[in-house]
């Protein structure tokens, strides 16, 4: 076989040392490109190495690792529908385009001083700020 | 079979380990003749030629060969890759990772696009992983943040898409496209 073209595996290899941006922009170049743009190979390295150990802590977060067809699969449904982790205290998502990983933390976790003094402190319910399964309340923190 | 006066002048560039004397061994040092598919002779040290797994499991199948084709090699790009595997036996010899990181560091730095691409698939064909890893980092760094048609002229590369395949490609991503570099 002539190596004028280089074979499959080759860019997927080159792709994994690239980000997720450019592997979703780079699947337009070329069908080789493309075939290498959806490999297992590519997307494992993209996903956190810890991803199994905060997924496995949740129901949902092993549901997913179970279902997913894919290593693309899985990277997109975790930068799209954030899995809660950690008892609900956590919900943990990717940022699309690097991969890195994203925690939102419960605001019933957070130290605060004087948090528990109704003088200081209400905890208030808004409407506009998500409410987890847990009836908690998030604000986004990145990891 | 050829003999190594075929190219004098790459014979003598392959030869040239040979000031530097081999302090860690005594040992004489066996030299092997690679061949590529435009008929270059590469006389390269046993050492050298046995990072090439390819190599090194032909000289298992067969041990009594004194010349290895290579006919998916052409001669640059396999200067390229010994030059790169001389370096790193010495490194084997003396470990100096800050040295190694310089070294791999400015040898892709000093190299073309096309140099890079071409060196890929002799690198995989001879299962040389190191240089591997070097070259997809140094292609990665070179590719980050380009447009599609930028990289396909970097790689040499058709398009073979049809306008409906590539839009649709191109929508299905469209979020892969914000802040790309100018070419």
């Amino acid at each position: 076989m002539p190596l004028n073209d280089l074979p499959e595996g080759c860019i997927a290899n080159a792709l994994s040392f690239t980000t997720p941006q450019d592997v979703g922009r780079l699947s337009a170049v070329s069908p080789i490109f493309m075939s290498a743009a959806v490999s297992d190979f590519v997307w494992e390295r993209f996903l956190p190495r810890d991803l199994e150990s905060i997924l496995s802590t949740s129901p949902d977060g092993s549901r997913l690792l179970a279902s997913a067809a894919s290593k693309k699969e899985l990277y997109f449904s975790l930068c799209e529908n954030p899995v809660l982790v950690d008892n609900g205290r956590k919900s943990f998502s990717l940022e699309k385009k690097s991969g890195k990983k994203c925690c939102r933390l419960s605001a019933r976790d957070l130290l605060i001083t004087w948090g528990d003094a109704p003088r200081y402190w209400t905890w208030n319910s808004d409407p506009r700020i998500q409410i987890s399964r847990s009836g908690r309340a998030y604000f986004g923190v990145l990891a | 079979m050829s003999s190594s006066t075929d190219s004098p002048t790459l014979t003598t560039e392959t030869t040239q380990l040979s000031p530097q004397p081999d302090t860690e061994t005594a040992k004489p040092t066996k030299k092997i003749t690679l061949k590529s598919s435009d008929n270059q002779i590469f006389e390269v040290e046993e050492s050298v030629a046995m990072e090439f797994a390819t190599v090194k499991s032909f000289f298992e199948d067969s041990p009594s060969t004194d010349t290895v084709p290579l006919p998916n090699v052409t001669a640059k790009p396999l200067s390229q890759v010994i030059e790169f595997c001389k370096e790193q036996i010495k490194f084997k010899a003396n470990p100096d990772e800050a040295q190694k990181k310089k070294y791999n560091a400015e040898f892709v730095t000093e190299k073309s696009d096309k140099d890079l691409v071409d060196m890929i698939p002799v690198a995989n064909y001879l299962e040389i992983k190191d240089l591997l890893d070097v070259l997809n980092q140094a292609v990665a760094d070179r590719i980050e943040n380009k447009s599609v048609e930028y990289v396909r002229s970097f790689f040499g590369i058709d398009n073979d898409f049809t306008a409906e395949e590539e839009a649709a490609l191109r929508r299905e991503h469209a979020w892969a496209y914000e802040g790309v570099d100018e070419d």
